[in-house]
C-alpha cells in the first residue's frame, strides 16, 4: 500500500478551511486503505472541536468531498478520500465494544 | 418513488441514531443508520433509473424490476467516481453533457463512493466502533445528497441514467 505524500495533508487542509467555518475542526488524519473491491483508497478523518459538530451541513461535506477529490486529482493523487468524522472526545477510546 | 423509499431510509437512519435515555448508542445502531443512509441514496438513483426507462406508472411491472435491479452497487460505484472527475475517461466523453457534469450532479456522485465504503464498514468490520457524530454525519451527507440529485436538470440526469444503464460491463 502506498504511504501519504505530505502534499496531500496540506491539500486536506486547504480545502476543509475552504469548506468549514473558522474554529470548527481541531485536526485532520489521513491514512490509506483498501476498499471494499481492493482498490487503494485515502481516508480522510476530520477531527471537530466538541461541540461544534452542529453547525456542520451535509452539503458542505458534500462540497469538501468534491474539494479533496479535485484537489488530490490534481496533484497526481489517484486514490479516492472517503470522509470518515469524530469529535476531540470520540478520540479517546472507552474500549466499549458493545452492539 | 423507490420500493425502498429513500426519504423513510434516512428518517430510520436518523431514529436509529437518536439519543438513548441511558449510555451510548448500539452499535448495532449507529451501523444500522449508515448502512440505510447508503441505501438510501441507492435505492433512489435506481427507482430514477426504472423511472426514467421503464415509467413511474408502470411500477408493478416486471420490465419495471428488469431495470431496477440491473445495476450492481460496484458499477454505480465506478461510473459516479468516473463521472465526478474533471475529465471523464474517453469511453464515457461522448456522452457526456455539453460542458460536463454540474457541480450538484458531481457533489452527488462523489457522495456514492464514499457512502458505499462506510456502509461496507458498517456491515461487515468487527474492528471499527462507530460514534455518534460520525453516523450523525454520513447520514446529513446521504441527505444532501438525495437533495443535489434532485436539483440536476432533466438533460444531466438522463446522460447519467443512459451510462448507468447502458454501459456497465459485467
Amino acid at each position: 500500500m502506498m504511504g501519504i505524500h505530505t502534499d496531500i495533508l496540506k491539500h486536506a487542509r486547504l480545502a476543509t478551511e475552504g469548506r468549514l467555518a473558522k474554529g470548527v475542526v481541531d485536526d485532520i488524519e489521513i491514512t490509506p486503505f483498501v476498499n471494499s473491491d481492493g482498490g487503494d483508497g485515502l481516508r480522510v478523518l476530520i477531527i471537530f472541536k466538541d461541540g461544534k459538530i452542529e453547525s456542520v451541513t451535509g452539503d458542505q461535506l458534500l462540497d469538501l468531498l468534491l474539494d479533496l477529490k479535485e484537489s488530490f486529482a490534481a496533484s497526481g493523487e489517484t486514490r479516492i478520500p472517503i470522509l470518515e468524522f469524530a469529535t476531540v472526545s470520540d478520540m479517546v477510546d472507552d474500549g466499549d465494544f458493545e452492539s | 418513488m423507490a420500493i425502498l423509499n429513500p426519504d423513510h431510509l434516512i428518517e430510520q437512519a436518523v431514529l436509529l441514531v437518536a439519543p438513548r435515555p441511558k449510555g451510548s448508542p448500539r452499535q448495532v445502531d449507529l451501523r444500522r443508520a449508515i448502512s440505510a443512509t447508503y441505501y438510501a441514496v441507492f435505492h433512489m438513483v435506481l427507482a430514477s433509473l426504472a423511472d426514467e426507462f421503464v415509467g413511474g406508472t408502470l411500477k408493478k411491472t416486471s420490465r419495471y424490476a428488469l431495470v431496477y435491479r440491473s445495476v450492481s452497487h460496484k458499477w454505480l460505484t465506478d461510473l459516479c467516481d468516473e463521472l465526478s472527475k474533471q475529465t471523464p475517461k474517453a469511453k464515457f466523453q461522448p456522452y457526456l453533457p455539453v460542458g460536463g457534469f454540474e457541480r450538484d450532479f458531481k457533489a452527488f456522485a462523489s457522495s456514492v463512493s464514499e457512502l458505499k465504503e462506510r456502509r461496507h464498514e458498517a456491515d461487515y468490520d468487527p474492528l471499527k466502533r462507530f460514534k455518534s457524530a460520525d453516523a450523525n454525519l454520513v447520514i446529513e451527507t446521504g441527505r444532501s445528497a438525495i437533495a443535489r440529485y434532485g436539483k440536476v436538470s432533466v438533460e444531466q440526469r438522463k446522460a447519467f441514467l443512459t451510462m448507468l444503464l447502458l454501459m456497465q460491463t459485467k
